[in-house]
């Protein structure tokens, strides 16, 4: 009995090599990342990856204290909240349209729909500021939503028609014989057994959202209006780096989505653990 | 669960609504654009003065500077302060932007011919392809002789008779050493070599005592890095950046493999053999090597910007010391630095182009060059700008350098094409020891002609501009 | 008869009930930005600007694209990148899923940790680990510290593997996201059936092979085309942050970039844009089409 306890506790040691040495690096990233942001430049400059001698927090204090940083992070919540919420509303309405209703070019226009999602941003940038700033929309949470709606909808909707396509007939046949609705089946039947994929879809689009730059770079360009990733990244010069504010910045970037990340687990492990896409 | 996410999501959702309608309310903003909370008081005075002197005018500014220079925020911040009290119908708005995007923003913005009135850019081609699309009006139509008379360098953006642009702020970028060093060495801290043999020996002396000569970074980032010593090395032969114009175009027959032009690429090749560069030039970021290298005192010389300079001096104690470029080249340009010039522009599309010419002129007065230097330490573009109040002795050397490298040669005199794909191309694979100097100059040329071919239209812009230059 | 009103009341009832208003949201939205983009990027791609104005080119920005080096070069890294870290990505999600799907020393800790990465901004990313990949940075003093001098290489530098570089960075940053799904979905395993299994004598291969990866199949299929769509348009923000682009980097969207904004060629970006998005949006339309689950029993 005794020696096999011992062996299994060897093997068991050995599968996790891997995850030992991945999260190694993780925290080895992630320790230098913070401890660098403890440092003044000058200090930085001449010690670089040693733990700070003079332990400062006044790179955070710099940052927090730029004049426009609440506004900043309100612009990047508001900017990520609606985004998703109205992408997503109308990716899960068409997703429906294209699940439930069979029309002749369906498949035609499901493929475009769907393939509209691996376009880069950056090819229709300059098209898409015409646009927006023929319809005065530039400067604008609704102009800087829409380009980021765009991109949600049809990554959304590729995934969630198949998805919604597959649920089982025979609850949606049940349903409709009890009478029910479109809408009242969508939201009632429909939407409570997507969980899973919709919060898989919802994580990326937030976390997409939220790091991203190039647009909010583009149709945001007051000061006032920029997201928090944007207004942070300003301070990166060309050979002046200051690199302790810089990730000083970049960590308190982060902690929104920490927070959401904390907090959405649960939604996550739960959520998912109905099943992520059926095959 | 499903009670707690509702709620998180009304809270969300009303936080977002809430939000959105108590700052999105109007889009036609007047009151709401400067920036620092100290004026909110004269915010008042202002708009409450607004209706009554003159029509309200709107000038949008969009800058760069603090990340190269910081303290210019500041300047400009109570520079527009001041002018707006003194002006109460003009509102300016600023918007910095960083340094990835300064080109990419206004570029796209340019394209619709909206953004902003008053933009800022960087030397020579950078500024110039603007003129070239069509996107800036000319200065020279709004100042009087008078004022463009206090331009310190006009030659750089004239075109078509026109000057176009107003230089905001000069950058000197000298190569520096650690007097430290030196004397390890046994060479002398008061005299640093001048030509090309004894800056070589002086090499070969620092290395021996354990140091690296010449520290410096190449890797790839945005900027293209061999700039920084294209100008001092490569602008030996040659007498000024005319001549970096011709052979951009080919003019009189004007080849890129000629000696005249390409002599430092085996310059380079030397000091990369004799190991007087550090090895790792390839993979270290450009302030990367001149904190990592020179800051620690591991090498002693560098090239690097005037404001990092005040930063060096201060790590190391006061043994920072500026030298000239060692001379190899016959050339007017030889031994000179680089100087990149910081521009202001006044866009064809700006609805108020006097107005902004006014401002602009305003920002070159005496008083405020004093001011900007004051705050920044960088130098001001203007004539007006009195020396005098120099007080530091590195401030002076700096000066002293700029002055002296004024009309040198930099890399922003040729096709940023030819500068991207060429220049910095052909350098790395030079430092990682895949081309021959031979090679390389090859390859440049070989851009050059590319260049000529893709670009008909660039070509007959930088002929044009080239006839245009003394 | 039926009275005019009460059929124009069923027409509009028909309306108001059919499916039709479900896709007139996307249908505006949509149709604005990429309809109105698409066609203002296709009319621009045949101009070009000769003194000034603008006029038609034809085909010369394609030509002049295709007889680019650079940017064959950039469309041969982006297909390298989905080459390398696809296969990585998946092979890591399901070694690591199953590791702490069995409940191994510190499961709960690693399912947290992994998952860090994936939320850090692109940005920190970059900058944090071009400063560690330096030659004489912190990972190659580490690595020669323990004697793997071998492999201490200028990362980032040498043309030959930055771009393994680059999709090796790619791949620790993306790791999280896919063993976390792959866990949540292993977490549908019904638990009677995986003891069965092991009851009945099987082995860990065994196990892999017939029990675990058929039941992450679906979900294996998913994730792949969630990463080749992140490789094919996402890349950029990596690229742009470590190397802009250079040393036999650039992938094709720092391509469409350079040409824009530095060149101010956009004729020659809009070319490329066109070509290559066409390109790849014609092939995912062709698989749609021909695999489209919605057709199913339908």
């Amino acid at each position: 009995m005794k020696l096999r306890k011992k062996k299994i506790y060897f093997s068991k040691i050995i599968e996790i090599l891997p995850l030992i040495l991945f999260s190694i690096t993780i925290i080895g990233s992630l320790f230098f990342l913070i401890i660098t942001s403890l440092k003044l430049q000058n200090e930085y400059i001449v010690n670089k990856t040693g733990l700070p001698v003079n332990i400062t927090l006044a790179n955070f204090s710099e940052v927090i204290s730029k004049a426009y940083f609440l506004r900043w992070l309100l612009n990047s919540m508001i900017i990520t909240v609606f985004s998703l919420f109205v992408g997503g509303f109308i990716a899960i309405l068409l997703s429906f349209g294209f699940s439930s209703y069979k029309f002749r070019f369906r498949n035609n226009a499901f493929a475009i729909v769907s393939s509209l999602m691996v376009v880069p941003p950056i090819v229709l940038i300059i098209p898409l500021y015409k646009l927006l700033s023929e319809l005065q929309m530039v400067n604008t949470y609704y102009g800087t939503i829409s380009v980021y709606i765009s991109w949600i909808i049809p990554f959304w909707t590729f995934f969630l028609a198949k998805f919604f396509g597959s649920i089982n007939k025979s609850i949606i046949e049940s349903a409709k014989i009890d009478g029910c609705s479109d809408i009242k089946l969508l939201f009632r039947i429909i939407l409570p057994l997507s969980k899973a994929p919709i919060m898989t879809l919802a994580t990326v689009s937030t976390l997409w959202v939220w790091n991203d730059l190039l647009i909010s770079l583009i149709f945001l360009q007051k000061d006032s209006y920029r997201t928090l990733m944007v207004g942070l990244t300003v301070f990166k010069g060309i050979y002046s780096t200051n690199v302790p504010v810089t990730f000083a910045g970049l960590i308190i970037a982060t902690i929104p989505m920490l927070i959401f990340y904390i907090f959405g687990q649960r939604f996550f492990r739960k959520g998912v653990l109905s099943g992520a896409v059926k095959e | 669960m499903k009670k707690i996410m509702l709620m998180l999501l009304i809270i969300l959702v009303s936080i977002a609504m809430v939000a959105t309608f108590s700052l999105t309310g109007c889009k036609e903003e007047t009151a709401e654009t400067t920036e620092a909370a100290e004026t909110t008081a004269v915010a008042e005075e202002t708009t409450a003065a607004e209706t009554t002197s003159g029509e309200p005018i709107k000038l949008t500014v969009w800058w760069w500077g603090e990340q190269d220079e910081p303290g210019i925020e500041e300047f400009i911040n109570e520079s527009v302060d001041i002018y707006q009290q003194q002006n109460p119908n003009v509102t300016i708005e600023l918007v910095l932007q960083s340094t990835d995007a300064l080109i990419s923003a206004f570029q796209t913005a340019a394209q619709s011919r909206s953004g902003p009135d008053i933009q800022f850019f960087w030397a020579g081609y950078l500024t110039m392809m603007n003129v070239f699309n069509g996107y800036l009006a000319p200065v020279s139509d709004y100042w009087s002789e008078e004022d463009l008379a206090t331009l310190s360098y006009p030659e750089e953006v004239t075109y078509q008779g026109k000057v176009w642009a107003i230089s905001f702020y000069n950058t000197i970028a000298p190569l520096i050493y650690n007097k430290e060093i030196f004397t390890q060495a046994g060479l002398d801290p008061n005299t640093p070599p001048e030509d090309w043999s004894a800056f070589l020996d002086a090499c070969d002396k620092i290395k021996e005592a354990g140091f690296i000569p010449l520290g410096f970074g190449n890797k790839a980032e945005t900027a293209n890095h061999t700039q920084w010593v294209e100008g001092p090395f490569g602008g030996q032969n040659l007498d000024g950046l005319k001549d970096y114009l011709n052979v951009s175009v080919g003019a009189g027959g004007a080849d890129y493999k000629d000696e005249k032009y390409s002599e430092w690429w085996y310059k380079l090749e030397e000091l990369y053999q004799s190991g007087y560069i550090n090895d790792d030039i390839n993979s270290l970021g450009l302030n990367e090597a001149m904190e990592d290298l020179f800051a620690t005192g591991r090498a002693a010389m560098t090239i690097a910007p005037g404001g990092l300079i005040r930063n060096f001096n201060e790590i190391l104690n006061n043994n920072v010391g500026i030298m000239k470029v060692p001379v190899f080249g016959t050339g007017k340009a030889a031994g000179k630095a680089n100087v990149w010039r910081k521009n202001w522009g006044i866009t064809d599309w700006c609805q108020n182009k006097q107005e902004a010419a006014d401002f602009l002129k305003w920002l070159a007065s005496a008083e405020r060059a004093e001011a900007f230097y004051l705050a920044c330490g960088a130098f001001p573009g203007t004539k007006n700008f009195d020396a005098s109040i120099i007080k530091d002795d590195v401030g002076n050397a700096l000066y002293e350098a700029l002055n002296y490298s004024f009309d040198g040669v930099t890399n922003v005199f040729i096709p940023n094409f030819v500068d991207q794909e060429g220049m910095w191309v052909a350098s790395q694979k030079l430092f990682s020891g895949e081309y021959t100097a031979e090679q390389a100059v090859n390859y440049v040329a070989d851009t050059f002609v590319r260049w000529r071919e893709e670009d008909p239209e660039g070509l007959s812009q930088f002929q044009s501009w080239a006839e245009g230059m003394k | 008869m039926v009275s005019i009103k009460s059929s124009l009341m069923s027409f509009f009832k028909k309306i108001y009930i059919s499916k039709f208003w479900f896709f007139i949201p996307a249908i505006i939205v949509l149709g604005l930005t990429f309809g109105y983009s698409i066609f203002r990027l296709f009319m621009t791609s045949f101009q070009k600007s000769v003194s000034g104005k603008i006029v038609f080119a034809g085909l010369e920005n394609f030509k002049k694209v295709l007889s680019d080096t650079i940017f064959y070069e950039s469309i041969r890294n982006n297909a390298i990148l989905i080459a390398i870290i696809v296969p990585l990505l998946i092979f890591i999600s399901i070694i690591f899923s199953i590791t702490i799907y069995n409940n191994c020393y510190g499961a709960k800790f690693f399912q947290v940790l992994i998952f860090l990465p994936y939320i850090l901004s692109i940005t920190v990313t970059g900058v944090l680990f071009s400063y560690l990949l330096q030659t004489n940075g912190v990972i190659n003093e580490f690595l020669r510290k323990v004697g793997l001098d071998l492999l201490t290489v200028d990362w980032l530098g040498n043309r030959k593997i930055a771009i393994v570089t680059i999709a090796l960075i790619i791949v620790w940053k993306e790791i999280g996201f896919g063993t976390i799904l792959f866990i949540s979905r292993l977490g549908t395993l019904s638990e009677s059936l995986v003891d069965a299994t092991k009851i009945d004598g099987a082995n860990k291969w065994q196990m892999l092979l017939n029990l675990y990866i058929p039941h992450l199949k679906g979900i294996i299929v998913f994730y792949s085309t969630l990463i080749i769509v992140n490789m094919l348009s996402w890349v950029f923000n990596y690229v742009f942050v470590m190397t802009a682009g250079a040393n036999n980097t650039m992938v094709f969207e720092m391509y469409v970039y350079r040409q824009l904004f530095f060149y101010t060629n956009r004729w020659g970006g809009s070319a490329a844009s066109i070509l290559v998005s066409l390109v790849v949006v014609v092939i995912i339309f062709l698989q749609m089409r021909s695999r489209i689950g919605l057709s199913e029993e339908e």
